[in-house]
């Protein structure tokens, strides 16, 4: 029966303007923010310019950062993400005084002294050149510069540069030749050139993927209510478990398709310009890479859509999944990295294979408790869906009798 | 096995709300009709009948099998609910085919007996429009498709008629009939008519409360020699319907020609007449009051 | 008069009110999200126009969810107020809160010592709100499906964020880039999306669904 169960369901969703509504937005977004991205040559020996890379230098972080509470307590103007969106913080007198000491404490210097430090070497350096970095005290250990960060955070509040997270992932110095040809080895033998290409098609992916489904959710848990089946489907013999899991598998099947097609498509033609340039592509990256980056990503929005929607009886699942999809987007501190357990996973660049390799434990925690999150509403659904079959009722239903 | 459902002291609370009090009741195979205004409890009743709700107190068992048993009793009962219908989008076939699958039917078993159902629903020549262009006959034949392809031992039909044109409504009891030989076939309706062709054990469901079950022809034995005709003047109606029980009325010109229930002759020019169903139950309703 | 007033109290009652309290909780809920203090004028334009425009499309596009059962938009059009009327009325709330909306977020916003141009934000938001909700409107309307409404107004939204170029002077999230200059072709597209939304449902997709 499920198999049945589960082709008839297919069908239905390719019966649906939802879904074709779907493939064409995803197809359209994907291919027009996928073209011209090839920079993609071996770096040579006495280029100017290699690119740019975050910094994992102990100092330089330091001095970068500093250099940026400098500017910050000039204007008493702090800028900070807690949920994602833009918030000015302003601190009180005491306060800025607070952190002007924190600042003489790293520097050995007064506020004064690094302010003047720093209109000079603008004034200098107008015209290009490096920016300015505030040298620390003699001595200064990393602790004790974390310990002082914290203490920034403290006042500033949350969301801000003084993060660990944020200020380790953002002070960004020129690649030397070495560093160029390193990224450059790793990205074409660990990555064979398509993983990299393929891990910024989820990039973009993930994004319109983090609320398309919503959409084919509801409009499939909603439909029985619309057409007038559910009493009648409620009283056949079939369980819970397989109407709501042939549904659910349905619709995730169909989403994924064009997904993973359009990887394919897209991986070709870079499949074979690896080829001439010497390098064995990944020919099966369409699969593997967006497997881990997108599908639990799809199941979780899905599922939530399910859940939420069965519950309710209602479209409200729309609203909350669109805030749960953009705090989760403006909420990264960082366009490459940064998954803890956002939703949407970025990584907009091609390569920095070996960054990725330091952080993919990480990822995969990340895509390991979306994947069990949404095995968990699949299996809530089902509950709800059994309840409201013995007569339980929606909670839309039950506020409609609140109302009467 | 027995071919019965037997109900005992059934009772169903919403809340502070009771639907079914204390319901005694056996339905053994053929059609039982079930009578009663809207809101009576009818579809309470009959979605209790078919796992759809859960009763507060009491015993239900169909052919044995304890209500609270789900899968079994999902098995073998077809329920038609009041307002059935069907994906928009799929055709006559595909909805009675999607159905049969819920019911647990293999392919080779689907393959023979959509299109004989069809057949005996008379959709067979239908079988390619969408369900979202038919008539509500035609929704409702589908209905009664679906409610039997799984050849369960009760089917139970809720208000099957409601809103079907005369010729419809006579095929489609009929059908019912033929459904019935070897089944039990409940039947709800507030439209005695129905009823009256049909059934002949009924009970009548008011309030939540079972007032009548037995025989058709007790029923109408309740009121034997209690309905009258009359013809009076137009402008005297009024009056007479304050005073009497009047269930028909037809007005021609200045005369007018009226049915009355009344314990005794109500008036000279009033004379006796055969009741029927309809007359019984208005009867009964009142009494209730 | 009095029809039209329980026309709206009966939607609003009946439909509309969660709709209501979702731009509440919005408003309720802004101090987490977003800072109305001491704001420039670019940042004062990107609260309107990435926070506070969802109001247009959470009050815009669910204008038509009691005609998505076919029955009641059949009983509805056997009525003698004609079907243009009831939209138009029923816009009138969603008009209303939208327009007093934008009017508070910037109200607080200068109060928190804000540096920006009243009016001029103030008739951009609105008309950058009303065409984004002009646009789940009128989704809706043609193809009577609210969801589908939502999710290409959504999209929309969504596909700004990346910067599309092809949407040209009917892009949003303008201002915020500096340029006030694109306000009436928000205008005119809302305005034709919501007169074009209303006939074209009447006599196109009412015959077809």
């Amino acid at each position: 029966m499920f198999g049945t169960l589960f082709i008839k369901e297919c069908r239905q969703v390719l019966k649906s303007l939802v879904y074709y509504i779907y493939v064409v937005i995803f197809v359209l977004f994907i291919t027009s923010q996928m073209s011209g991205e090839d920079e993609l040559r071996e770096p040579q020996p006495g280029w100017s310019y290699y690119g740019e890379t975050v910094t994992q230098d102990d100092d330089l972080i330091m001095e970068g950062t500093l250099a940026h509470l400098i500017q910050e307590v000039g204007r008493n103007s702090f800028t900070t993400y807690p949920i994602g969106f833009y918030k000015e913080v302003n601190l009180t007198d005491g306060e800025i005084e607070q952190v002007k000491a924190i600042l003489e404490r790293c520097t050995g210097r007064s506020f004064e002294v690094l302010d003047e430090e720093m209109e000079q070497q603008f004034i200098q350096n107008s015209v290009g050149g490096a920016s300015y970095q505030a040298a620390v005290k003699e001595g200064l250990t990393y602790a004790e510069f974390e310990a002082a960060m914290e203490e920034v955070c403290d006042l500033v509040g949350k969301g801000s540069f003084y993060e660990k997270g944020n200020y380790e992932n953002s002070i960004s110095v020129p690649m030397t030749y070495e560093q160029a040809k390193e990224e450059f080895d790793a990205l074409s033998t660990k990555d064979g050139l398509t993983r990299a290409y393929m891990r910024l098609f989820c990039d973009y992916a993930g994004i319109i993927l983090s609320v398309l489904p919503i959409f084919i959710g509801v409009s499939r848990a909603l439909r029985d209510k619309r057409a007038k089946v559910q009493q009648v489907i409620f009283s056949k013999s079939a369980s819970g478990i397989q109407i709501i899991v042939s549904r659910y598998l349905a619709n995730l099947v169909m989403i994924s398709i064009p997904v993973f097609l359009t990887a394919l498509l897209l991986q070709q033609p870079f499949y074979y310009r690896a080829q001439t340039m010497g390098i064995q592509g990944d020919i099966w990256a369409f699969l593997t890479v967006p497997g881990i980056w997108l599908l639990p990503e799809i199941m979780t929005v899905l599922a939530v859509s399910f859940l939420i929607t069965e519950f309710t009886d209602t479209i409200w699942t729309i609203f909350l999944q669109v805030a749960w999809a953009f705090t989760s987007l403006i909420s990264a501190t960082t366009l490459v990295g940064d998954f803890g357990l956002k939703l949407v996973a970025r990584w907009n660049t091609l390569g920095r294979t070996l960054l990725y390799f330091s952080l993919e434990k990480e990822l995969f925690f990340n895509r390991g408790f979306y994947f069990l999150l949404a095995a968990v509403c699949v299996i809530l659904t089902v509950l709800v869906y059994e309840k409201k079959r013995r007569g339980g009722e929606s909670v839309h239903e039950k506020l409609r009798k609140f109302d009467k | 096995m027995e071919m019965s459902i037997e109900i005992r002291d059934l009772t169903k609370n919403y809340g502070k709300k009771q639907a079914l009090s204390k319901v005694d009741l056996t339905i053994s195979q053929g059609m039982f009709g079930l009578l009663g205004p809207n809101g009576a409890g009818k579809t309470t009743l009959m979605k209790i009948l078919t796992t759809l709700l859960k009763k507060t107190e009491g015993e239900v068992t169909i052919c044995g099998v304890p209500v609270e048993k789900n899968r079994q009793i999902r098995d073998m009962t077809g329920y038609l609910p009041q307002d059935f219908s069907m994906y928009g989008n799929m055709s006559v076939y595909e909805a009675l085919d999607y159905l049969a699958v819920l019911s647990g039917m293999s392919k080779s078993e689907r393959k023979s007996k959509v299109p004989e159902m069809l057949e005996k629903v008379n959709l067979l020549e239908k079988q390619k429009i969408k369900v979202k262009s038919m008539s509500g006959g035609m929704i409702r034949r589908l209905g009664i498709a679906q409610a039997i392809i799984h050849d369960p031992k009760v089917i139970i039909v809720d208000e099957p008629t409601a809103g079907l044109d005369p010729e419809e409504r006579v095929r489609f009891r009929n059908l019912l009939c033929e459904i019935a030989k070897d089944r039990i076939v409940l039947l709800s309706t507030h439209i005695v008519g129905d009823i009256e062709a049909t059934c002949e054990n009924i009970a009548v469901l008011n309030q939540g409360k079972i007032c009548f079950k037995g025989k058709v022809t007790e029923l109408l034995s309740m009121v034997e020699g209690k309905v009258y005709s009359a013809e009076i003047a137009a402008v005297e109606l009024e009056k007479v319907k304050e005073k009497y029980m009047v269930t028909g009325i037809l007005v021609t010109g200045s005369t007018a020609n009226i049915k009355i229930i009344a314990d005794e002759q109500p008036f000279s020019q009033a004379r006796q007449v055969q009741p029927d169903v309809e007359d019984a139950y208005m009867y009964l309703m009142h009494k209730e009051k | 008069m009095r029809n039209y007033a329980n026309l709206i109290s009966s939607f609003v009652k009946k439909q509309y009110y969660p709709h209501l309290l979702l731009v509440l909780l919005l408003a309720l809920l802004s101090g987490g999200f977003v800072s109305l203090k001491g704001l420039e004028s670019v940042q004062a334009a990107k609260v309107m126009e990435m926070y506070v425009a969802f109001i247009g499309l959470i009050l815009f596009t669910p204008l038509f969810m009691p005609e998505q059962d076919k029955a009641i938009w059949n009983l509805e059009r056997s009525k003698k107020t004609s079907m243009w009327k009831v939209y138009l009325f029923r816009m009138l709330p969603a008009v209303l809160v939208c327009l007093l909306t934008i009017w508070m977020f910037l109200y607080q916003m200068k109060r928190g010592g804000g540096i920006f141009d009243f009016d001029i934000l103030f008739r951009g938001s609105c008309c950058e709100i009303f065409f984004l909700g002009s646009i789940g409107f009128f989704v809706s309307a043609v193809t009577n499906q609210v969801i589908i409404g939502y999710m290409i107004a959504v999209i929309y939204y969504v596909v700004n964020i990346g910067g599309n170029n092809y949407l040209g002077k009917f892009a949003l999230f303008r201002m915020m880039k500096g340029d006030y200059g694109t306000w009436m072709y928000w205008l005119l597209g809302a305005v034709l999306l919501f007169a074009s939304g209303i006939v074209v449902r009447e006599k196109i997709a009412y015959h077809k669904g």
